[in-house]
């Protein structure tokens, strides 16, 4: 028999009764939304920009010291091209990367990317600083209604809630372990 | 080796240890801060504990389930009875691709297969990338905190080991530094990566998918740069649905660290075009405390560590007191199930105060288990003889009033003429920083007896 025949077996065997599986409630949600996640995600080391006017003249600011930029966004051209990011070695130079969020959650600052808006998966971690774009309507209370609002699940997709860090000596924090080590969001 | 004698080592560093002891419990304050901040947190908790019951319950169909999903997906499925098997089949994954160098995040079922021995063994390059586990690994050390790999070790001591591997100033301690070496060196090791190796903290049935959270990113760097993808999952990891990670995702963290949410919660479906996945469903010991039923809902454990935080043993014993791989109160629980005789004295290593239950997400009832395990141990002559003598004998005093009324006026009487050495002797650890208490001369009911009747 396989190890996969044997460990089903050995269940059951057992011959359990099914659990029922419990609804999952309408939990109550903020009352603003935008504060809320300004709030939280400035509490984990990221700067909240709430665009008034142009977005793209924001983010042109924002990113203007930085020599290798790629962008996911409309309006911003990236400096390198499709070849260049073939190589590992050019994309270990990405120091700014743009990328379009789909979901934000105010409860804790988790905003959804799906694949189709990262250009390559590696992007939004490799980069040195990375730029998330979220629309104010897309702003949900907590996970319950992030996921719902995930109607199409993608080869990878990630939640990103601020830049990477760590706490792994003496839990002393550190920003910026392996990944992005500054991190800005533009509400729109 | 018992765990009070390997706490013996530990407690020799009092500095140290109460360092750790008072960082552990500053982690389970901000925990407490952090799930008061979600009003419906208990109400997660007990809907956390019911679908863990339905998956374990149907765990059967699930995994065919979530095979059947990933297949479709393009996900290579294995299944592994048990650690040796698993690393076998991570093994000919390396050896069909003629791989050399791979970078691993964090996993406790790796640990608990000894993957890295395993590999290192036949040759192969393994790099932990979690910053604390790449720490323990350069000291040749496992884990001794699932979640804080290093949680036992000061700064200094990180200092020594980075100087001497990655050649870091002498003497300079400074976290900041020390991390930005630390990344500086896993960036090679990660753009040169032939394998990325990962755990799993959920796998989804309904859609054959799986999520890994981590705050460094480490899991994304390696896999995404990686032409090979392997992702280790315990097959109690399981969840039914897509929209229960709503309830798990928003307890992990908060439990574990007290964040809100982990950086990165990065959501597994299909591989790249020019990727391979694999995903290695494995056993090792999982059905068989599945069949136990007393121990049956330790198998809900998310691993966040939140019962190792509170736990006032384990903060004041660190984990390799444990002589596990998941140490603290819900290694006790599970360990003993692996081999109840090296990990007899495990159950024994608590008060049985109940903060572990209370803090747990996916409410297991610990402290209870701890309790059924010390029966079982018993029944099976395993726990030490002077403990069982000294019960025999109570059991026999307490039962006769007249017995346990008698020997207490001996009591009395030869506390106060007893040398200190019966109780300050080596043969009893109880009275290692304690002394004989000052006998009262009568008893409550001499007393009562004199002055009420
Ligand atoms: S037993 Fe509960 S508290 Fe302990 S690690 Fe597992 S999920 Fe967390």
């Amino acid at each position: 028999m396989s190890s996969k025949e044997n460990i089903l077996k050995r269940i059951s065997d057992l011959d359990l009764q099914p659990a029922r599986l419990p609804e999952i409630p309408q939990f109550e949600g903020f009352d603003n939304l935008i504060d809320t996640i300004t709030k939280t995600l400035e509490g984990s080391h990221v700067k909240v920009t709430s665009v008034k006017g142009n977005l793209i003249d924001s983010i042109k600011q924002e990113i203007s010291e930085y020599e290798y930029v790629v962008s996911a966004v409309k309006g911003i051209d990236s400096t390198m091209n499709e070849e260049d990011l073939k190589s590992k070695d050019s994309l270990n130079k990405v120091e700014a990367m743009i990328i379009n969020g789909k979901v934000g959650v105010a409860e804790n600052g988790a905003i959804w990317v799906p694949e189709s808006n990262m250009s390559q998966r590696i992007l939004p971690f490799i980069t040195l600083h990375l730029f998330v774009v979220i629309q104010k309507e897309s702003i949900v209370s907590n996970m319950h209604e992030a996921y719902s609002k995930i109607s199409e699940i993608p080869g990878f997709g990630l939640f990103v809630a601020g830049p990477s860090k760590t706490a792994d000596i003496e839990q002393s924090l550190v920003v910026g372990a392996h990944g992005p080590k500054r991190m800005t969001v533009f509400i729109v | 080796m018992s765990h009070a004698k390997l706490t013996e080592e530990f407690l020799k560093n009092e500095p140290k240890t109460d360092w750790h002891n008072e960082t552990l419990w500053w982690v389970r304050s901000k925990r407490d801060v952090s799930s008061k901040g979600i009003p419906e947190w208990e109400e997660l908790r007990s809907l956390a504990s019911q679908i863990k019951d339905n998956v374990l319950s149907n765990i059967g169909n699930y995994l065919q389930e979530f095979e059947k999903n990933a297949l479709a997906n393009g996900v290579h499925v294995h299944w592994a009875e048990d650690g040796k098997e698993h690393n076998r089949i991570v093994q000919s994954i390396i050896e069909k691709h003629n791989a050399q160098r791979i970078v691993k995040s964090k996993s406790i079922l790796t640990e608990e297969c000894h993957l890295n021995q395993h590999l290192e063994s036949n040759g192969f390059d393994v790099v932990d990338t979690d910053l604390g586990e790449r720490i323990v690994q350069f000291a040749k050390q496992p884990p001794s905190h699932i979640v804080l790999p290093a949680i036992h070790m000061k700064r200094e001591e990180v200092s020594e080991l980075f100087h001497e591997h990655i050649q870091t100033e002498k003497g300079n301690s400074d976290p900041q530094y020390l991390t930005e070496a630390a990344r500086n060196h896993l960036r090679e090791k990660f753009l040169k990566a032939d394998i990325a190796i990962t755990g799993v903290n959920f796998g989804i049935a309904e859609t054959g998918g799986f999520v890994v959270c981590t705050n460094e990113g480490n899991a994304d760097m390696g896999v995404h740069l990686a032409p090979v993808h392997i992702a280790c999952m315990g097959i109690e990891k399981l969840i039914p649905k897509f929209e229960h990670l709503g309830v798990f995702t928003r307890l992990l963290a908060r439990s574990a660290t007290g964040q809100a949410i982990t950086n990165y919660t990065s959501h597994f479906h299909q591989p790249r075009p020019d990727q391979e996945m694999h995903i290695i469903l494995v056993d090792n010991g999982r059905t068989k405390q599945l069949a136990r039923e007393k121990f049956r809902n330790s198998l809900k454990c998310i691993r966040c560590g939140a019962c190792m935080n509170t736990c006032p043993i384990y903060r004041r014993s660190g984990g390799y007191s444990y002589d596990a791989t998941v140490p603290g109160p819900i290694g006790s629980i599970l360990s003993p199930g692996f081999d109840l005789k090296k990990h007899k004295s495990l159950p024994f290593a608590s008060t049985l105060c109940g903060s572990c239950s209370d803090v747990c997400p996916v409410k297991i009832n610990i402290h209870e288990q701890l309790y059924e395990w010390r029966q079982v141990i018993a029944e099976n002559g395993l726990d030490d003889m002077p403990k069982r003598f000294s019960m025999n004998i109570a059991r026999k005093v307490l039962s006769s009033p007249k017995v346990y009324f008698t020997l207490g006026k001996i009591a009395r009487k030869s506390l106060s003429i007893l040398p200190k050495s019966l109780i300050n002797n080596p043969l009893n650890a109880w009275g290692k920083q304690r002394d004989l208490p000052n006998p009262p001369k009568e008893s409550f009911k001499e007393w009562y007896k004199k002055n009420r009747s």
